[in-house]
């Protein structure tokens, strides 16, 4: 069966009041799935891809579900910074990222702050006046949909228009005033008259999207576009170790858990000759939380304190960690123990979230694909095989 | 080209931790420091009679080559061994804040298991058995400052050995004083005389273990861990035995290279200073490693009552088979993923292939090394990238995934390891296949002293229990683990050959156990100075 549609992620419903939103969003993903098949096929030739898009091209009866998941935390950080206190402090800060080309002239300025967490789980810890966290948001939107929610596609975006949408500012406004803050001011939200991801309310005062620069939904389906290529080392022999892939294919970042184990499980399925998609409604996802250890100071379950915002259980895409002040005997966030530690930071909460995008593979044995040499250069973070 | 493994320390590491006691009957004596000064004394008395790993890799050794040449195990070749750990409490009692600043207060070392249970799953709820109040090791029951290991083929050489120590806990010999120490609990072990080998539900246990690199000494191939596959094999730079992987003895013993989650070769250089600074443990932890201990109560009866009850009802009467499918081995020992369809003990006894396998590649015999004469002639393991053979949550695909990619890429599944040295507790209950109900005259009072040795207790030990055994989604989608996943409420789910299976009971209870650090001679001595 074909996919009549892509569907916005966890199927939410802002587009829905939005004329011609909906259809906007089909055609943004399915460009994006085009894009990726058109790479492959520029490499292995016309009809070779092992990555489709479900619109054009039959899932089968013999399709798999594949859940690739990892933890929240990010990876480099908690490698490269010790103790453990240290990763989370630098986890919760921003730092300078160039705006170059297209980007730095569309909004006029030559660097934004953006966050460190690049494992497609972003957050933002709220602190009260006594330096107790009183809350801890999380996401895994893409800028990709809050970009469309504003004006219709994504900023930098050169496929198809041919639903025509123009997004819907106030939508746009009236979430960020419900998710972050009713502060926020329309002017606040646009620079040049094109919507700023990185404006205040998404960076150092909130979080309501992705906005490390590697975190996109585009991303993610390259990479699993790109996985899908077998490759082959220089001896000839077949690529099936998940980091020498992702060096020697070069997508995505080598350093974090999420890319190189998306590559090596999507790439797993192609080398068993299948066919590969990510399944309908494509995001990323926090698939759950595990609060078994977290000891709250009255007794109460503290699974009880996180909410979900945006998704339902299982395609979780904003969620709060939060002790209501309607609690009998008043707590914080901070009062809360992981292990027996109190939480100080976000990350510590991060560290025990689950994130997760969902591929499909169907015609299993039907691609035969020869392995392909690996890219030439080598990528940070990698060794030379 | 080989890498050049570096010279353990063998007369400073303790015994247990590299080498293994192997031995039929342990007995672990838990004290609690009652009053520091006399117990700096009663360590200082032990210290000589700690084992080192010289001395026990140089006895296995000697018995292995001994069994090999005359054909039979050389029963008359006994050791008895003993080795000491410290829980943080125990520490703190003995030592200065000065000496302890560098462990991190928020591990879980220095929390202790008490504080940390309820991250590994244990029941909150206070009425049930496997929660911290109900304990009878540590928990809220005692102070369990000191685990002392003994060990000993003889189980008469054992009884000694116990009575001499309680004895010098009165009275330690060559001086006047007592030791200061109280001794809050005691645990007989020993292996299932019945079916050597196995663990209480009936399976055979301990034999995947990660090949530890490193030598005994200079001499260029005095190996730890004993090579068998031919250098002709590329496999030789990765594997001692087929299928068991090599891993930095870093992850086991401070002061070593640890292993890389990207890399399975090029090890990470650790020097004394990264002991503080990144590994959170003072400079003098150098060669000691931590020692998980947890006492498990096995429910026999509501294991084997499940799997009669249950089995059937998707379609598998075979109960040995259903055990496969839930273990991830028969219970002989034999892989599932090398066996499909039923038990092999051939290949169970066989010890350069019971092993060989891996879960998402298919998986090739190894050309074994000249010196020995051995061919793998069983069924090689296929593919099983979805679990058709080996369910994805089987107890050992949890807890080892081996090649399969999960939360990160296969290589770092090797950073998970740990080194296990538990034994058995109780008296057999021998269902055989019988149906329910059982007689049992221990009252269900069985199970396992479940030891881990590693570096890291959170990335190694916690890791492997929190997030694979308890999780329904990593290693990969597919319920928890069914052994030993715990998770709140208390129902876990199994798929099997796409049915999820609902577990309501746990058949593993945790009824006891601390986080304790297993110091070197060197540092024995500077804690009884």
């Amino acid at each position: 069966m074909k996919l009549n549609s892509f569907s916005p992620p966890a199927n939410l419903n802002d587009f829905d009041s939005i004329p011609n939103q909906r259809e906007a969003w089909n055609e943004i993903i399915s460009y994006f799935f085009n894009r990726g098949i058109k790479t492959i096929e520029d490499k292995l030739g016309p009809g070779k891809s092992q990555f489709y898009n479900p619109l054009l091209m039959e899932t089968t009866p013999d399709e798999k579900t594949r859940e690739i998941s990892w933890f929240g935390f990010p990876r480099i950080i908690s490698e490269t910074n010790h103790p453990k206190e240290k990763a989370y402090k630098v986890a919760e800060e921003l730092k300078d990222d160039p705006l170059r080309g297209l980007a730095q002239s569309l909004w006029g300025v030559d660097s934004v702050k953006v966050r460190q967490q690049d494992e497609y789980l972003e957050w933002h810890t709220y602190y009260d006046q006594n330096g107790n966290v009183k809350k801890v948001t999380f996401t895994c939107e893409g800028p990709e949909y809050w970009e469309s929610l504003a004006g219709g596609y994504p900023t930098i975006y050169d496929g198809p228009r041919m639903a025509s949408a123009e997004g819907d500012r106030n939508k746009l406004l009236a979430l960020y005033r419900q998710y972050i803050s009713p502060d926020v001011q329309m002017e606040d939200l646009f620079l040049n008259g094109i919507y700023f991801p990185y404006n205040k309310w998404n960076t150092t005062d909130g979080c309501l999207h992705l906005i490390q620069p590697n975190n996109t939904l585009n991303a993610e389906i390259d990479i699993a576009a790109e996985a899908t290529v077998l490759r082959k080392k220089t001896d000839g022999t077949l690529i099936t170790d998940a980091n020498e892939l992702i060096c020697c294919a070069k997508y995505g970042a080598p350093q974090r858990a999420s890319d190189p184990t998306i590559g090596g499980q999507v790439n797993g399925l192609a080398r068993k000759g299948a066919s590969i998609t990510l399944k309908d409604p494509v995001g990323l996802y926090i698939d759950s939380i595990n609060t078994d250890g977290f000891v709250t100071p009255d007794g109460s379950n503290a699974m009880d304190y996180w909410k979900v915002l945006r998704g339902q259980d299982g395609m979780i895409l904003r969620a709060v960690y939060e002790v209501p002040d309607s609690v009998p005997e008043p707590f914080t966030v901070s009062d809360i123990k992981i292990g027996g530690a109190n939480i100080k930071y976000g990350g510590q909460i991060a560290e025990h979230i689950i994130v997760k995008l969902t591929g499909v593979a169907c015609r299993f044995g039907q691609m035969q694909n020869q392995a392909v040499d690996c890219e030439p250069g080598t990528l940070e973070g990698c060794r030379r095989l | 080209m080989s890498i050049l493994e570096p010279v353990l320390e063998a007369n400073d590491i303790q015994g247990n931790i590299l080498a293994g006691f192997n031995k039929d009957f342990q007995h672990f004596l838990f004290f609690e420091i009652k009053d520091f000064e006399l117990a700096k004394g009663w360590i200082h008395y032990i210290e000589p009679q700690i084992s080192t790993l010289k001395e026990v890799a140089s006895f296995n050794r000697l018995y292995q080559t001994t069994w090999k040449r005359q054909g039979s195990e050389p029963k008359g070749l006994i050791a008895t061994w003993m080795n000491i750990a410290f829980s943080y409490s125990g520490l703190q009692k003995i030592l200065s804040p000065e000496q302890l600043v560098d462990f991190n207060q928020d591990s879980a070392f220095v929390k202790g298991l008490k504080e940390r249970s309820r991250q590994l799953g244990d029941p909150p709820d206070p009425k049930m058995e496997g929660n911290i109040n109900n304990w009878v090791l540590g928990g809220a029951a005692n102070n369990p400052d000191i685990c002392l290991i003994i060990a000993s083929d003889s189980q008469n050489q054992l009884k000694e050995m116990i009575l001499k120590i309680k004895s010098s806990i009165d009275k330690v010999p060559g001086s006047e004083d007592a030791a200061g120490l109280e001794l809050v609990f005691e645990q007989e072990g020993k292996t299932r005389f019945d079916l050597p080998g196995h663990e209480h539900f009936g399976f055979r246990d301990g034999v995947s273990q990660p090949g530890v690199r490193g030598r005994l000494s200079a001499a260029p191939d005095d190996y730890l861990t004993k090579r068998f596959i031919d250098s002709s094999d590329p496999r030789s730079q990765t594997e001692s035995t087929p299928g068991q992987k090599l891993v930095w003895p870093g992850e086991f013993v401070f002061g070593y290279p640890k292993q890389k989650d990207n890399d399975p070769m090029t090890p990470e250089p650790v020097q004394d200073i990264d002991l503080p600074s990144v590994y959170s443990v003072p400079v003098w932890a150098k060669n000691g490693s931590f020692l998980v201990v947890r006492r498990l109560r096995q429910d026999v009866k509501g294991f084997w009552e499940f799997i009669l009850n249950e089995g059937p009802k998707i379609g598998i009467s075979d109960p040995s088979l259903f055990g496969a499918k839930l273990v991830g081995r028969w219970p002989s020992g034999a892989p599932i993923m090398r066996s499909p369809n039923q038990d092999n003990k051939e290949l169970a006894e066989a010890d350069l292939a019971n092993n060989n396998f891996n879960f998402v590649n298919d998986t090739k015999v190894a050309k074994i090394g000249s010196v020995i004469d051995f061919k793998d002639k069983f069924q090689e393991a296929k593919a099983d990238e979805f679990g058709e053979v080996c369910p994805i949550s089987a107890h050992i695909r949890k807890v080892y995934p081996r090649d399969v990619d999960s939360d990160r890429p296969a290589s770092a599944n090797l950073i998970r390891r740990i080194i296990r040295r538990g034994i058995p507790f109780g008296e057999p209950l021998n269902i055989n296949l019988a149906l329910p109900p059982y007689e049992d005259s221990q009252n269900g009072n069985r199970g396992l002293m479940f030891l881990s040795y590693q570096t890291s207790i959170e990335e190694q030990f916690e890791f492997i229990s929190v997030n694979w055994a308890n999780s329904d989604i990593l290693p990969g989608k597919g319920g928890e683990d069914p052994i030993i996943g715990q998770n709140n409420p208390r129902t876990r789910t199994f798929k099997l050959n796409d049915c999820p299976i609902k577990l309501m009971n746990d058949f593993v209870i945790p009824t006891g156990g601390e986080y304790y650090f297993q110091p070197s001679i060197s540092a024995l001595k500077f804690i009884s100075r």
